[in-house]
């Protein structure tokens, strides 16, 4: 009997493990190990932010859902991975900390023959003064959506910004990027345009200033350095379909902005030229820059390899081309197939969790040296289809030898849909939906813009909206492994 | 060299990619050929995708006669908006009015890769630095103008003798035909149910009963193969026009979900009424 060890319960983590169980069976076991006791639809928390879907629309228990599946399931924080074991044992194994299950602050140690890292992304607010706490969490200056409590705390104050809005007050919001190197620009743009809506429909727009702070280079960047949408035989780029929206809603931005330090109702900037400047505000949501979760590795000797496995930012290197070089020399090929830690070939990474070889957007430091560079998205789709390329690669190799040859999933060779909401409501919602081919530009197999025009989709609508709240229900009603679930891609 | 231009509705101004490389000797000359084809046709402004290379690149010319070249521009702060009256040679002879803004920072490359930035303050060369950054993002005037301008400038277009065919949203296009024979077939879907109130007043009807019934599960089935085949049609001419609202995949889908629906529900009567 073989053991294949899950480290994070995430979209790409979830996938895995589930998948990596059906098709193993009962013949081999699947250990998930994730502090967290929910799953989370992470896409869906703008609209518990805004007041328009509660925490228990985007969460529910893991424990009862892995107990169907035959998962065993530890609520615990992996500490370290020691992946030639130790004195007397060449077993590889992790070592845990529970942090729930009536376990508080035990800890464990799971051995595994494979081992699939998706530990996604430590929300590294402490990367921007003010931004965080000092001890790791969220600051009390501003919000975030990433997580379903921080939504939840978003939305109680964002309505306090409302109720002054009605009282006839003057209120600013601050929507964007909370530092240089930041990802994840879809959620923030979600969640500035569904603010917007909310504040249409509650009758205080009038009263509410919006603005949108980004470490973009350009709107509609993404941190996959922009798209273009073909129709009619012109691509017009996500650019000025971007400017466009924002222009349509009233809401204005400022780009290549390094948030650098956050203080009560105020940010500092740094610009692409160097500039710095202020920007005042009675409601912000800035998204973290995200980083390793801060595993540490050993040997068995006990010596410290943490930084044999992990690239410096704490994710985990796998069979990408880690060279440094110019942007200019930038290739496809530079990007994983396999997702193979090239050391310990029992060992994978997926989602968030693996180091990408690069940014996807051309980098970008202002004159006093700070990088502001939006930083590669590997969230959503592609997360799960990497996660589940994985757990296929994990179950040839039990199932055939270690000869099985590895399942591949490249972002340079995926494509990825993505749906944007900017405004919940069955009649007069609208959500972007965009497809885009290959994540990762191929400049070599499409001259230009690296990426193929004929896959290439997007429109803006109300049916956009439909479909990303069906998306909504039956993500869930795949994550909770309902009958069909393998039907559903990823 | 003097380059062509690229002049509507030539479609070789669709899209274009950034520099990536500085090393490439073809770049310098691309930009000289640029400021020859400016002063060959009088140009103080001109994008490399209007001379067919497709890279962001824009050439100005400015008031003391020197040139700017800005490579992968990008805008990077703005202030003040006013209506700028534009000309552009991809359009000869026609007139724009498209709100800009006044003051701009724009972040660029030089030929050498070295990322400068430079404010302008002049609303006339901010237009037009805006005017070009839009080629480079795969917009043409066009696309910054409302539905009703941009009709009145295609319209002015047409009387020239030119017109892409795709910027023009069709009255009617063939995939209506499916839409209007389907229409059709519930039309004489609906008429069979009124079969069993009449049947005691016509013996032809009470004798074809059966027959009508055979028809509904015919046109039924028939139904959704046109839906079928409407969808891929509707999702294939999508694809010739830039701006159709009938074409947006949102809308056809509405259109398929309401054949569908009536053809359901006229299915579900004649179960009820007329299946012997």
């Amino acid at each position: 009997m073989a053991r294949v060890v899950v480290m994070g319960a995430g979209v790409s983590g979830h996938t895995a493990a589930t998948f990596a169980k059906h098709w193993l069976g009962k013949e081999h076991e699947v250990v998930v190990v994730t502090p967290n006791s929910n799953w989370n639809w992470i896409p869906s928390n703008i609209w518990v932010g805004v007041g328009e879907m509660t925490k228990e629309d985007v969460v529910f228990p893991l424990a009862p859902v892995y107990e169907k599946a035959g998962i065993i399931y530890k609520q615990a924080k992996a500490v370290s991975i020691h992946p030639e074991g130790k004195e007397g044992s060449d077993k590889p194994f992790i070592t845990i900390e529970y942090t729930g299950q009536g376990k508080e602050g035990q800890t464990e140690e799971v051995t595994y023959d494979y081992l699939i890292n998706a530990t996604g992304p430590k929300l590294n607010f402490d990367a921007t003064p003010g931004l965080g706490n000092g001890q790791g969490q969220i600051g009390p200056y501003t919000v975030s959506v990433c997580t379903a409590d921080h939504a939840v705390h978003a939305n109680n104050e964002l309505r306090k910004i409302f109720e002054k809005a009605k009282a006839g007050q003057k209120q600013k919001i601050l929507i964007g990027t909370g530092h240089g190197m930041c990802t994840c620009q879809g959620a923030a743009f979600e969640y500035i345009f569904n603010i917007e809506f909310e504040a249409r429909r509650a009758g205080v727009r009038d009263n509410l200033e919006i603005k949108w702070i980004s470490n973009e280079q350009f709107l509609g960047d993404f941190g996959i350095g922009g798209l273009h949408i073909k129709r009619g035989g012109y691509a017009a780029s996500s650019k000025i379909f971007a400017e466009s929206l924002f222009v349509e809603r009233g809401v204005d931005w400022i780009v290549g902005a390094a948030v650098k330090k956050v203080e009560e109702g105020k940010v500092h900037y740094e610009l692409l030229d160097g500039s710095e400047g202020t920007e005042e505000f009675d409601f912000a949501m800035l998204i973290p820059p995200f980083s390793g979760v801060g595993l540490k590795a050993y040997d068995k000797a006990g010596e410290d390899i943490t930084d044999k496995l992990f690239a410096p930012n704490g994710f985990m290197k796998v069979d990408a081309n880690y060279t440094p070089k110019p942007y200019e020399e930038w290739k496809a090929s530079d990007w994983p197939r396999t997702y193979q830690n090239p050391d310990y070939k029992n060992i994978f990474a997926v989602g968030i969790a693996f180091a990408p070889p690069h940014p996807i957007s051309k980098p970008a430091k202002s004159p006093n040296g700070t990088p502001i560079t939006p930083a590669p998205p590997r969230t959503g789709m592609p997360s799960g289809i990497i996660g589940k390329a994985v757990a296929h690669s994990v179950v040839d190799l039990i199932k055939h030898g270690p000869n099985a040859k590895l399942h591949e999933a490249s972002m340079a060779e995926m494509g990825a849909a993505c749906v944007a909401s900017a405004g919940k409501s069955l009649t007069k919602g609208t959500a972007a939906a965009l497809t885009v081919y290959p994540v990762v530009p191929d400049y070599d197999k499409y001259p230009g813009i690296g990426r193929d025009l004929d896959y290439t989709f997007g429109e803006i609508g109300l049916a956009g909206h439909w479909i990303k709240h069906i998306l909504h229900y039956m993500f869930i009603y795949k994550a909770k492994l309902k009958p069909g679930w393998t039907l559903i891609p990823e | 060299m003097v380059k062509e231009l690229v002049v509507y509705p030539d479609d070789r101004i669709i899209m274009c990619g950034p520099v990536r490389s500085f090393k490439d000797p073809s770049l310098p000359k691309l930009l000289e050929d640029m400021k020859e084809t400016m002063e060959a046709h009088n140009l103080n402004a001109l994008s490399a995708i209007q001379v067919a290379h497709p890279f962001n690149i824009v050439v100005i010319k400015q008031k003391d006669g020197s040139y700017l070249e800005l490579i992968n521009p990008s805008i990077i702060q703005k202030e003040g908006r006013f209506e700028s009256i534009e000309t552009t040679s991809y359009y000869p002879g026609i007139t724009f009015k498209i709100p800009r803004f006044e003051k701009i920072k724009v972040l660029f490359e030089d030929r050498n890769g070295n990322m400068k930035s430079m404010t302008i303050e002049d609303k006339e060369l901010s237009a037009t630095i805006q005017r070009k950054l839009d080629y480079l993002s795969g917009a043409t005037p066009l696309y910054r103008l409302d539905q009703n301008q941009r009709d009145r400038v295609i319209q002015a277009l047409k009387d020239k003798g030119v017109y892409r065919p795709e910027e023009v949203c069709p009255l009617f296009s063939k995939k209506d035909y499916i839409t209007s024979f389907n229409s059709k077939l519930l039309f004489f879907m609906g008429l069979t149910l009124f079969a069993p109130l009449l049947k005691n007043y016509s013996p032809w009807i009470k004798n074809h009963i059966q027959s009508f019934w055979q028809f509904d599960k015919f046109a039924y089935i028939l139904s959704w193969i046109l839906m079928i085949v409407y969808f891929f049609y509707a999702q294939y001419e999508a694809k010739k026009y830039r701006q159709c609202t009938s074409c947006q995949i949102g809308n056809q889908i509405g259109v398929i979900g309401k054949h569908l629906l009536i053809a359901t529900a006229i299915f579900l009567g004649a179960l009820f009424f007329l299946k012997p």
